[in-house]
């Protein structure tokens, strides 16, 4: 479960080989990813906005939008990146403040727009509670922390970003997955919890002896790995 | 400073790049791998991933290719193509060239991978939409088993 902690494969970041391939490979007649009329289209750009108008709707494109929108943006913004109206881009911005997966920030100027933050969060925890292989992501998260504490002596990236040192850019792309492992290594231990907390609800133990789903209290490991 | 700039990568993004590809392309992704680790083999387990490794076929000369894709969370992205035969080309967008020399969107074109030119696609986020623009610019080249079409503003499927 845990093996891709091991040595690369041979050919892993390489070319693909025959074998990676179906036996039968298909042509060029056999796929239509672009079942979109090109007519009129004047470059690769307006032609992917019309390929993604075409297999999605006005919400699911604002919605795709603002769940990347850290640094609030005007509605304006947001109608143009999910090509929509900007009446439209306000009217779905409103529902999905009431759903809280929104926030509004109002300026003197005009109203701008983000993903809310803890609703990003949550989201993210009640994904990985699901999953059943939550001590093995933890362990194999937690593993990926040593190497970088190990290899650069400091406690934390930013630690190493303060530092005197000029990082090459190998060093900065271990910075980055350094945050990365960091934050997951938070969100497994928020899910842990979230599931022990699940685990004493009324009803609980009924609906998992049900679905022989094992709860995590029972669960024979140490429970010293999530701190 | 590389590719996200020291960010986390986004894993959501890159997910969503990957079901784009497979709504798109249907039968021609055979496979679907991940990296769960920046130095994990790349396979199919429970978790965030950092990378994906997707096997398209048809490819442009040969029978297909591995698209790998890297999305960070100052919106950074990086499409790496390699065929069977040795075609590869990669359309990038790394913030940090903006004091280089370099253009934030760029092509790295195939037989000549270090020249960084100006990229076909522009904008950024969302990844559906820019995972489609990568689709399109590709699949000309399919079409025509022409890379020179890759990168090219008229060269629409």
């Amino acid at each position: 479960m845990t093996d891709e902690d091991s040595p690369p494969e041979p050919g892993t970041g390489e070319f693909p080989t025959a074998d990676d391939l179906p036996d039968e490979p298909l042509t060029a007649d056999d796929v239509d990813p672009v079942a979109v009329d090109s007519e009129g289209v004047e470059d690769i750009n307006e032609f992917a906005t019309e390929a993604w108008k075409h297999s999605t709707t006005a919400d699911e494109r604002i919605r795709a939008v603002i769940k990347r929108v850290t640094v609030p943006k005007s509605a304006t913004d947001v109608a143009d990146a999910a090509a929509v109206s900007e009446t439209k881009a306000r009217n779905t911005l409103k529902d999905l403040i009431t759903e809280g997966i929104v926030q509004r920030r109002e300026t003197t100027a005009r109203t701008l727009y983000r993903r809310d933050p803890d609703w990003h969060l949550l989201q993210q925890v009640h994904q990985l509670a699901q999953s059943e292989t939550l001590i093995d992501q933890i362990q194999r998260v937690k593993a990926e922390l040593s190497t970088y504490t190990e290899t650069y002596g400091a406690d934390s990236p930013e630690e190493v970003l303060v530092s005197d040192r000029e990082l090459s850019e190998d060093e900065h792309t271990d910075i980055s997955h350094w945050r990365t492992a960091q934050r997951e290594f938070g969100y497994l231990r928020a899910a842990y919890r979230l599931r022990e907390a699940k685990a004493n609800l009324p009803g609980h133990r009924q609906q998992t002896e049900s679905t022989s789903e094992r709860a995590p209290p029972s669960e024979d490991v140490d429970r010293s790995i999530i701190q | 400073m590389g590719l996200g700039n020291g960010s986390a990568i986004d894993a959501d993004a890159i997910t969503r790049s990957v079901l784009t590809l497979r709504n798109q392309l249907g039968k021609g992704v055979h496979e679907e791998k991940y990296r769960y680790t920046q130095h994990g083999t790349f396979g199919n387990w429970d978790g965030p991933p950092r990378e994906a490794r997707v096997t398209v076929t048809p490819g442009i000369r040969r029978a297909g290719g591995f698209m790998q894709i890297q999305w960070w969370e100052n919106g950074d992205y990086t499409y790496h193509y390699r065929e069977i035969g040795g075609l590869e080309f990669r359309f990038g967008r790394e913030e940090a060239n903006a004091s280089t020399q370099h253009p934030v969107r760029h092509f790295h074109p195939p037989h000549d991978m270090d020249a960084h030119r100006q990229s076909c696609i522009d904008g950024g986020q969302p990844p559906e939409r820019v995972t489609l623009a990568v689709i399109a610019t590709w699949w000309a080249a399919v079409k025509a088993s022409d890379e020179r079409l890759l990168n090219a503003q008229d060269g629409l499927p």
